[in-house]
C-alpha cells in the first residue's frame, strides 16, 4: 500500500493549482490525471479572468501559453431574421495587466502541470480513479487502476460530475436542473484573418456572446472567442429545457444552425474544424454548491460547482485556480494542526468565504433565477430586432413617426412584464 | 442524413484512444426508457438511436465524455464511468 500527504485527482485548474500551491513544501503530493496527458480532458469555451486569482499564482503568468488578450466585448441579440449586437471597446480593456485572455486548455494545462512537476509534486497522468477508500467514514485514499493509494487528505479536482464527492456521500448524484450542455468547436483560421475579421491589432482579442434563436428560445447561448489561430466557436444548452421544451431539436443540429447563421458564417469562413468537443457547466450558482468538504477530504473547481453565469460574464475556471489555491492553504494549516478531520478541514469553507469565490457566489445569488426567464431567450431578441427593423424602414411612402412606430412594441402590458422581468435585477 | 455525416466528420477530427470495455452501458431491461429516448435528440456526439421496436442502443465510440447522458438518465438507467486511464477522447485544444 502506497502513502502520500496529499493526493489531488484531476489535472485541471483546481487541482494544478491545488499542487502547485502545496509542491516545494516538504509535502509528498500526488496529482492523478485520466487523460493521456494534463489537459486532454479539459474544456473551456473559454475565457480566463486573471485579475482576481493573479496574486495567488504571482509567478505563473509571465509565460503562461494564453491566447489573445481580450479588448472587444460584444453581445448579440440573435432574433429569426435578425440580430441586434452591443460591441464594447474600452481604452481599459487595452491597458495591462490584462483582464482577460482566451485560452485553449489542452496547451495551458499541459504547460502547467510541467510547472507543477517543476516544483517538485508528482502527476500521473492515464490514471482513472475508481473510488475513494474510507475509513470509519473518513476518506483515506483512493482506488486508482485497481491500486490503493492512501493519503492524509484527498482534494477532489474530478470535475463537473463529482463523482469522488458522490462515493465520498457528500452530496446525491446530480440532476439535468442546475446543468447547461456546451458544445465547442476549435476552427482554424489565420491570425491575420482573425485581427481583419473582429477588428484586432497584433495579439488583441474579442468575446462574443450570443442569446435567442441560438438555442430555439431554450435557456443557453452561443459564443465566440478568437485564439491566436483559431476561434472557439460553440453553443451552450439547458439540460432540462432541452429534456422538457426540446422538441423534436437536436443539439448537434442547434450549433450547426447557429454556424450557418449569417452573422457567424462570415467570420468562420475558410476556417478548418479541428477539433469537436462537449463539457458540462455548473448553472446554479450559489444554492447549487456542493458541500467543499469532508471528513478527509476538500473539493474545489467545477466539482464544487465553481462556474458563475453573470449573463455578461461567464465565469468558472478563476474559481477553480483560487479554490485549489485555497485547498492547499486549508492542506498547510491542518497539518500544523495535525489533524485532517471534518472540523480542521471546514477551515477551506472559511478561506473561500473570506476570498473573491464566495463572496461573489453569494453577490450574484439571484442571477440563476434571473437569466432562467424563456423571454429572455425568444420574446427580447426579437422584440428589439423588431423595433429596430421598423427604426431602419424607409418605405416607398411615407415614414411613421418615431414614437408611434416604437409604441407600437411597447404597450402598457409588454412595459408591465419588462418592468417584473427587470425588477429583478434589484436583488443581483 | 446529411447531419449525421456533418457529425461524423467533427467526431473524426478528434483524437480518440481505444479502450478495453464500454464505458458506459444500458442497464438490462432498461432500454425503452423515456430517458433514453431524450439522449437521441440531446447527446453532443449523437451516439444514442431508436430501433423501430422502441429500443435505445448506444455506442460509446465517439464519446466526448461530457457527462450529459448521466444527468438525463440517472445511474439506475445507466452504468455510467468515465474510460479507463488514457482511454477515449484526448483534446489537443480543449
Amino acid at each position: 500500500m502506497e502513502k502520500f500527504d496529499v493526493i489531488i485527482v484531476g489535472a485541471g485548474l483546481a487541482g494544478l493549482g491545488a499542487a502547485y500551491t502545496l509542491a516545494g513544501q516538504d509535502f509528498e503530493v500526488l496529482v492523478l490525471e485520466r487523460g493521456d496527458y494534463p489537459g486532454a480532458k479539459n474544456v473551456t469555451g473559454g475565457r480566463i479572468y486573471l485579475n482576481p486569482a493573479r496574486d495567488l499564482f504571482p509567478d505563473l503568468w509571465q509565460e503562461a501559453p494564453l491566447e489573445r488578450f481580450i479588448v472587444h466585448e460584444g453581445v448579440t441579440l440573435m432574433a429569426k431574421e435578425r440580430s441586434v449586437a452591443i460591441d464594447y471597446a474600452g481604452d481599459e480593456l487595452r491597458q495591462e495587466p490584462h483582464q482577460s485572455y482566451s485560452v485553449l486548455r489542452a496547451r495551458f494545462d499541459r504547460w502547467f502541470a510541467e510547472q507543477v512537476e517543476a516544483k517538485g509534486a508528482m502527476i500521473l497522468p492515464k490514471i482513472r480513479v475508481e473510488n475513494v477508500i474510507q475509513e470509519n467514514g473518513k476518506v483515506v485514499g483512493v482506488l486508482a487502476g485497481g491500486d490503493e493509494l492512501h493519503a492524509d487528505v484527498v482534494i477532489a479536482c474530478d470535475g463537473v460530475l463529482s463523482l469522488l464527492g458522490e462515493q465520498a456521500g457528500l452530496h446525491p448524484p446530480e440532476t439535468p436542473h442546475n446543468y447547461a450542455l456546451g458544445i465547442k468547436e476549435v476552427i482554424a483560421l489565420d491570425g491575420e484573418k482573425i485581427n481583419d475579421r473582429f477588428q484586432l491589432q497584433g495579439n488583441e482579442g474579442a468575446a462574443r456572446l450570443f442569446i435567442g434563436e441560438v438555442t430555439k428560445g431554450l435557456f443557453g447561448g452561443g459564443f465566440l472567442y478568437t485564439n491566436k489561430e483559431s476561434v472557439s466557436l460553440g453553443i451552450v444548452i439547458g439540460i432540462e429545457d432541452m429534456m422538457e421544451k426540446g422538441g423534436n431539436l437536436e443539439a448537434p443540429a442547434l450549433m450547426e444552425a447557429f454556424k450557418a447563421r449569417p452573422e457567424i458564417a462570415c467570420l468562420i469562413r475558410g476556417g478548418a474544424t479541428v477539433e469537436y468537443a462537449a463539457h458540462l457547466i455548473p448553472e446554479g450558482g450559489f444554492k447549487a454548491l456542493h458541500p467543499l468538504h469532508g471528513d478527509g477530504i476538500l473539493i474545489a473547481g467545477d466539482a464544487a460547482g465553481f462556474a458563475l453565469n453573470m449573463g455578461f460574464t461567464v465565469r468558472g475556471m478563476e474559481y477553480a485556480l483560487a479554490s485549489g489555491y485555497y485547498a492547499a492553504q486549508t492542506v498547510l494549516k491542518a497539518r500544523e494542526a495535525g489533524s485532517f478531520d471534518a472540523e480542521t478541514l471546514s477551515e477551506y469553507g472559511r478561506l473561500l468565504h473570506e476570498s473573491f469565490v464566495l463572496k461573489d457566489f453569494q453577490s450574484f445569488q439571484a442571477t440563476p433565477s434571473f437569466l432562467n426567464n424563456p423571454r429572455f431567450f425568444s420574446h427580447y431578441p426579437e422584440l428589439k430586432g423588431n423595433i429596430l427593423r421598423d427604426i431602419y424602414s424607409v418605405p416607398a411612402g411615407l415614414k411613421d413617426r418615431l414614437y408611434p412606430t416604437i409604441r407600437k412594441y411597447l404597450g402598457l402590458g409588454e412595459m408591465w412584464d419588462m418592468f417584473k422581468d427587470f425588477r429583478k435585477v434589484t436583488k443581483i | 442524413m446529411n447531419e449525421t455525416m456533418d457529425l461524423k466528420a467533427k467526431l473524426g477530427v478528434d483524437v480518440f484512444k481505444p479502450g478495453n470495455a464500454a464505458h458506459i452501458k444500458i442497464r438490462p431491461g432498461k432500454e425503452r426508457d423515456p430517458r433514453l429516448q431524450k439522449m437521441t435528440m440531446i447527446c453532443p456526439a449523437g451516439l444514442y438511436s431508436v430501433s423501430e421496436q422502441g429500443e435505445t442502443s448506444l455506442t460509446v465510440d465517439g464519446c466526448l465524455e461530457c457527462g450529459t447522458c448521466r444527468l438525463v438518465c440517472g445511474t439506475d438507467v445507466l452504468e455510467w464511468a468515465y474510460p479507463e486511464g488514457g482511454a477515449g477522447v484526448q483534446f489537443r485544444f480543449g
